[in-house]
């Protein structure tokens, strides 16, 4: 038996090692799916040289695949068309049956949302916010608006959404008086108070989330996933990886060093969790 | 106007410049427009490529999007959209798997023609990129550029400019046009006026019109006509006068002709071949010495080389040579003709026959000498004659004459005499002008030579107050050989001028030499007087005969006028010159040079040199005249004398006070009688008076002598008395007369005693006024023939004067006189009587030389009495005065001349005789006849007073008879006269017979020699 066993386990492996090789020379490349990042160009040209040197390192033909919409993007994953994806949009309820399985995840802490006011706002609860105007950064944004939204939805506020497109243009709006609340990611409101020297009170903030996880369809076979998980994870400590993410990185005029570490399924639950009983409407990019 | 282009050279102005400007416009365009299309075509290329760049900087990022999330459709509509534009011909997306999405651009139809499209040359512009996003490519952009657009757009552009061109060139070409039209009006104007002024017109003119170039153009024609046209007279008359000039040249009757610098003849006149016989054509280019022109012994021949050398003008006579040979006498100027730099260029030569004047030149003068022979002829044959009629006159008053007879013979006698120095002088002047005077060189001694001529005119000079000087410088050699009757001829006429026209002063003679070598001197004289002087502008005219400084002159001071033009030829014969200096008013001078032999030998002196004794005697000289003082310096020194010689008695006086103080003293002392402040007498007075010059020899200098002069002169001790002028000789024997030594003189035998004359019953006083001599002498000698007493005024104002200082019986007044005539004269004694009524009527009669109508009358009628014409006989003289005075007035006879056989010692100097009276014999022949009566009654006084022992009458008489012994020179009796008168005046009676007994043996030798002179 163990003989056998033994023997199987060789075949298998045989044919693993040599099914994956196979695969990954007579194949067509494995679609890997990303949300947008403000356009189809600048996302192509922030993961394509990502893509080729994980691809050359692990020898898993990887091609983007850019949906032209965010609705798209959630369709394609839905259907499990992508192969790998980078995105949240396997997150949300309608997605859950999809499958992906997170495998890593970019560097960076969980963060939370939070409804803030200038520091000498007369708003003092989110209850004084009933009726009034209170300005986000887009539909899309999970820590500025679903999170925020959601909350003050379940409490029963009814504010009226202003929306401003980016962050720091909520922050902007809030500084300028236009709006006497703002929903806004708390890691980035705190940059920017001090930056611009302003002075606020958080009168609600969330749990802490990670936002966006690198994840792999059920059908790709685990040892594609392994390698191209091996590729991701060693790429920052490999020089021309780390070259590649410092010039991607550059792209995006990110700061922090940009990094794929290791991560489970289960730290994106909380998330999972927020889609699947959340009463606001949830749109993605 | 027409644009005619008949031939290049024929093309108006106007045609080249619209030519030119049009092709040069149209030159200027083409290039513009090409250069312009050239830019255009090249912006054009660069706007394609531009444009294409552009596209496919816009297409590939607009495509990249839609290429990365698949949008085939997009990337479709994006082609289809921008196919749209104009400039795109064709825009094509090729996706990765090779399928193609394109499109074509819109069909724009190109308006250019092919020759244009080609010429543009612009290429077809077309670009293919991929569209690559983050290293992978989803695609490729093929996009193509249709160049129509700018192709039209260069085609438009290009019709643009060339009408453009084509309108400016035009217009600029209508306006050239136009402008030209305007202006080559007034050209054309200038045109035709130019013609006319061509074909002779000079007066035509342009009004001014057009622009300013072309009235400019139009104002320096019409200056330019302007200055032609006066160039074009000025050009004719000076063409006249050259035609005027070169017909007088041509047709001259002088041969003029002209040739080169190397002798070849340039031109030749009528004249020129009348006289040498070649034709213009055969002179003409022919050099002269080939014509042969001179005869080569002539001016010409020897100086014309030289001549053209120095290139200076000559003029004088030759002989020019014919053709035919023959010798023709000629004057010649030849004249050089010189460049702007003076160089020589060649001769003009004016060549005149005098042959004919010459003839007549030779006629003239052969005319002329004949003329002056004649005249010399004549002169000697009227002298001849005039000899025989003066000598037999002579010789009959030496018969018994009645007093009448005697009168006339006489008045023939001198008037012949009168009439013999006229011809002498022109005996002479023709002589001298005929060639025929000769001089007679003699060895003779200057001083004494010059004192002795000069001295005979001694008596003229003092009888009018005036000093007589001369002075020989001491360098003058003494010895010399020349024509001494000449020499004081000149000397003679020169000094008797001086005293003649000197009223006051002095006349000096002054000798230097004016050159001197050891065989000759040329003396220099210089006769200076203080007269009248005569006028710059006159004082060349005094030489030439026949002339005086003033016409009035020979009228009041007589003469021939001949005297100073013969002295000017006898200079001149003596090698010399003779000219004046004279201011009117301040005295003349006259100078004269002759130049002499020197004598090898010593000449005979009359008087021995000076005695030893007289070396280093101390003598004392004192004269207040400066000539004076030389010629006594002059003198004495050469005797050795120590001489001492001051200006003045007070000087005088020093100098005999100094002396005698020094221990010294003056042996002889010559006092000047005459001087101001302390005259010589009173000089002597002092030195009488004064012991200590007790041994002091004193003689007296005199111009003249006064009454009572010779008793002063004894009273004072004088021991000698000498008149000046004297000779050194005469000085010599006065000094050493005076001191004691001997001297040695011939003594003269006494004359016999002269028979006595008779003296008239009534003496009357007669003022006798004639101004000329001869009359006066001759008016006084008859009157005092008469008896009577006259008294001679030489013109009206003296005249008058003297009837003022003295009574008169009767006046004979001659009415025409210098200062005052008789008439006036006549009215002033007439006015004077009448401011006197206790005076008595004075009876004036007049004598006239004109027996002109109505002359009586205006005697009459100025008051006087008488009337008489010239020349006065004896017995008119007497009737008028017998009809004033009634008879018993008439002289008696005059005694005759007691006259012994000549004797060879004539007892008086002719020669110094004559001097005296400065050559004129008939003066002299007068003062001798006077003498000649006079001495003997003189004589017989004396011997009367001597026999009734009345010495004063004595002593009146021996001075009155030595003064005339003095005039005629007989010195020896004056001398005498003078011992006698000497005697009388000391009152002592003991030699008085023995001196008055060889007085008249003296005097009768003296009165035969005249008899002989007379005669001669």
């Amino acid at each position: 038996m163990k003989k056998w066993i033994g023997g199987a386990s060789l075949v298998v492996l045989l044919l693993v090692v040599l099914g994956a090789r196979g695969w990954s020379q007579s194949q067509q490349p494995l679609l890997f799916g990303v949300i947008i990042w403000r356009s189809p160009t600048l996302t192509a040209q922030f993961w394509n040289p990502i893509l080729r040197h994980v691809s050359d390192r692990s020898g898993v033909p990887l091609q983007l695949k850019v949906a032209p919409t965010g609705p798209d993007h959630t369709a394609m994953v839905r259907r499990g068309e992508l192969h790998f994806l980078y995105s949240n949009h396997n997150f949300i309820k309608e997605n859950e049956e999809s499958g992906y399985r997170v495998f890593a995840r970019p560097t960076g802490d969980a963060q939370s949302g939070e409804i803030v006011v200038l520091k000498d706002s007369p708003i003092r609860s989110l209850a004084d916010l009933e009726g009034k105007e209170v300005v986000f950064p887009h539909t899309a944004a999970f820590l500025g608006y679903h999170l925020p939204m959601d909350s003050l939805l379940r409490k029963g506020i009814h504010v009226k959404p202003h929306f401003a497109g980016t962050q720091e243009g909520a922050m902007t709006q809030l500084k300028a008086g236009r709006t006497v609340a703002a929903g806004v990611n708390a890691e980035v409101m705190r940059a920017f108070a001090q930056r611009e020297n302003i002075a606020y009170r958080v009168l609600w903030s969330s749990d802490k989330f990670l936002n966006l996880a690198l994840s792999a369809h059920p059908t790709v076979p685990a040892e594609t996933v392994k390698a191209v998980r091996e590729a991701f994870l060693k790429m920052a400590d490999d020089p021309e990886g780390a070259k590649v993410l410092a010039s991607s990185a550059e792209l995006l005029k990110q700061t922090s060093p940009l990094a794929f570490i290791a991560a489970k399924d289960s730290e994106f639950a909380n998330m999972r969790r927020f889609y699947r009983t959340a009463v606001v409407k949830v749109e993605l990019q | 106007m027409s644009l005619s282009l008949g031939g290049r050279g024929n093309l108006s102005l106007t045609a080249r410049l619209v030519l030119g400007s049009g092709l040069a416009l149209a030159a200027c365009g083409v290039a513009l427009l090409y250069s312009i299309l050239r830019g255009e075509i090249a912006d054009q290329h660069s706007a394609l490529s531009e444009q294409l760049k552009e596209e496919m900087q816009f297409a590939l990022p607009a495509m990249s999007g839609p290429a990365v999330v698949g949008e085939y459709s997009v990337i479709e509509q994006m082609v289809k959209a921008r196919a749209r534009q104009p400039v795109i011909g064709r825009f094509a997306w090729t996706d990765n798997s090779g399928h193609p999405v394109a499109a074509l651009g819109p069909e724009i139809r190109t308006e250019a023609p092919r020759w244009f499209i080609d010429w543009l040359d612009l290429t077809v512009l077309e670009q293919s990129q991929d569209v690559v996003v983050g290293g992978e490519k989803y695609g490729t952009v093929s996009l193509r550029l249709n160049p129509a657009v700018s192709i039209n757009k260069l085609w438009r552009g290009f019709w643009l400019r060339l009408g453009i061109l084509l309108l400016g060139t035009g217009l600029s070409l209508g306006v050239t046009l136009v402008v030209l039209r305007s202006g080559v009006k007034p050209l054309r104007a200038l045109a035709v006026s130019a013609r006319r002024f061509g074909q002779g017109d000079y007066a035509v003119r342009i009004s001014l019109e057009g622009p300013p170039e072309t009235a400019q153009c139009i104002q320096a024609f019409n200056s330019m006509a302007q200055n032609i046209e006066s160039l074009v007279v000025s050009l004719r008359r000076s063409e006249e006068k050259n035609r005027l000039l070169a017909m007088q040249v041509e047709q001259s009757s002088d041969a003029i002709f002209s040739h080169d610098q190397s002798g070849v003849v340039t031109s030749w006149n009528r004249g020129a071949a009348r006289l040498y016989g070649y034709s213009a054509a055969e002179a003409i280019g022919r050099p002269l010495h080939e014509l042969d022109l001179w005869d080569a012994r002539g001016a010409h021949g020897q100086n014309a080389a030289s001549r053209r050398e120095r290139a200076v003008s000559a003029s004088f006579e030759t002989s020019a040579k014919t053709r035919s040979g023959q010798l023709v006498e000629v004057s010649v100027v030849a004249t050089p003709f010189l460049d702007d730099s003076g160089r020589p260029m060649g001769e003009l030569t004016i060549v005149r026959d005098i042959s004919a004047l010459k003839q007549k030149e030779v006629a003239a003068e052969a005319a002329n000498r004949a003329k002056s022979e004649f005249l010399a002829t004549m002169s000697h044959e009227i002298r001849t004659p005039m000899n025989g009629v003066i000598g037999m006159t002579a010789l009959l008053l030496d018969t018994q004459l009645t007093r009448e007879q005697r009168d006339y013979a006489e008045t023939v006698h001198r008037s012949g005499e009168a009439l013999l120095m006229i011809i002498n002088d022109i005996l002479d002047f023709s002589k001298i002008e005929a060639g025929r005077l000769e001089l007679e060189p003699v060895p003779f001694a200057l001083r004494e030579t010059l004192a002795e001529r000069v001295k005979t005119l001694a008596p003229l000079a003092h009888a009018k107050a005036l000093e007589l000087a001369y002075e020989i410088r001491p360098d003058v050699p003494d010895d010399l050989i020349g024509d001494t009757g000449r020499l004081g001829q000149i000397v003679l006429n020169l000094v008797g001028n001086a005293i003649k026209f000197t009223e006051q002063g002095e006349v000096a003679v002054r000798v230097d030499a004016e050159a001197m070598t050891p065989d000759a001197v040329t003396l220099r004289v210089a006769v200076q007087d203080t007269g009248i002087g005569i006028a710059p502008d006159k004082s060349r005219l005094v030489f030439d005969a026949f002339a005086q400084a003033d016409a009035s002159t020979t009228r009041r001071f007589g003469g021939t006028g001949l005297g100073l033009a013969i002295c000017r030829r006898l200079v001149e014969r003596m090698g010399g010159r003779i000219w004046l200096d004279s201011e009117p008013g301040r005295g003349s001078t006259f100078h004269f040079t002759v130049l002499l032999e020197r004598a090898r030998a010593p000449v005979p002196k009359q008087v021995a040199a000076p005695s030893h004794a007289l070396h280093g005697l101390p003598v004392l000289a004192v004269d207040d005249n400066a000539t004076n003082r030389r010629l006594l310096e002059a003198i004495l020194t050469t005797w050795g004398v120590a001489l001492t010689i001051v200006a003045d008695g007070r000087s005088a006086l020093a100098a005999l006070e100094k002396a005698r103080a020094a221990g010294r003293t003056f042996r002889l002392v010559l006092l000047d009688a005459r001087m101001p402040d302390i005259d010589g007498f009173a000089v002597a007075e002092r030195i009488r008076r004064e012991p200590a010059l007790a041994g002091v020899t004193v003689m007296l200098l005199t111009s003249d002598v006064m009454n009572g002069d010779l008793a002063r002169c004894r009273t004072l001790g004088i021991a000698r008395h000498l008149v000046k002028p004297f000779t050194p000789s005469e000085l010599l024997n006065a000094v050493l007369l005076a001191l004691g030594q001997s001297i040695e003189t011939k003594t003269a035998p006494s004359p016999p005693a002269p028979p006595g004359a008779e003296a008239s019953s009534r003496r009357l006083h007669v003022l006798v006024a004639e101004d000329n001599a001869v009359n006066q002498r001759l008016i006084v000698r008859l009157l005092e023939k008469m008896g009577h007493i006259p008294i001679v005024a030489y013109n009206g104002q003296e005249a008058v004067e003297a009837y003022e200082s003295r009574p008169f019986d009767v006046a004979l007044m001659d009415v025409q006189m210098p200062v005052m005539d008789g008439l006036a004269a006549t009215m002033a004694i007439r006015e004077s009587e009448a401011r006197h009524p206790g005076r008595r009527r004075l009876p004036i009669m007049a004598l006239t030389a004109y027996a002109m109508r109505g002359d009586r009358e205006r005697c009459l009628a100025a008051g006087m009495d008488e009337y008489l014409t010239k020349p006065i006989k004896l017995e008119d003289l007497s009737a008028a005065l017998n009809r004033l005075f009634g008879e018993g007035v008439a002289a008696t006879d005059p005694g005759e001349p007691i006259l012994s056989e000549p004797v060879p010692e004539a007892g008086f100097d002719l020669t110094t005789a004559l001097n005296y009276v400065g050559g004129d014999r008939e003066l002299l022949d007068e003062l001798l006849g006077i003498f000649a009566e006079d001495a003997p009654v003189r004589i017989e006084a004396m011997r009367r007073a001597i026999g009734g022992g009345d010495t004063p009458e004595l002593m009146r008489e021996a001075h009155t008879l030595k003064g005339a012994l003095k005039v005629i020179g007989a010195t020896s009796a004056a001398g005498l006269a003078q011992g006698l008168e000497a005697l009388g005046r000391a009152g002592d009676g003991t030699d008085v017979d023995k001196l008055f007994a060889a007085l008249e043996r003296e005097m009768d030798r003296l009165l035969q020699s005249l008899m002989v002179s007379k005669r001669a």
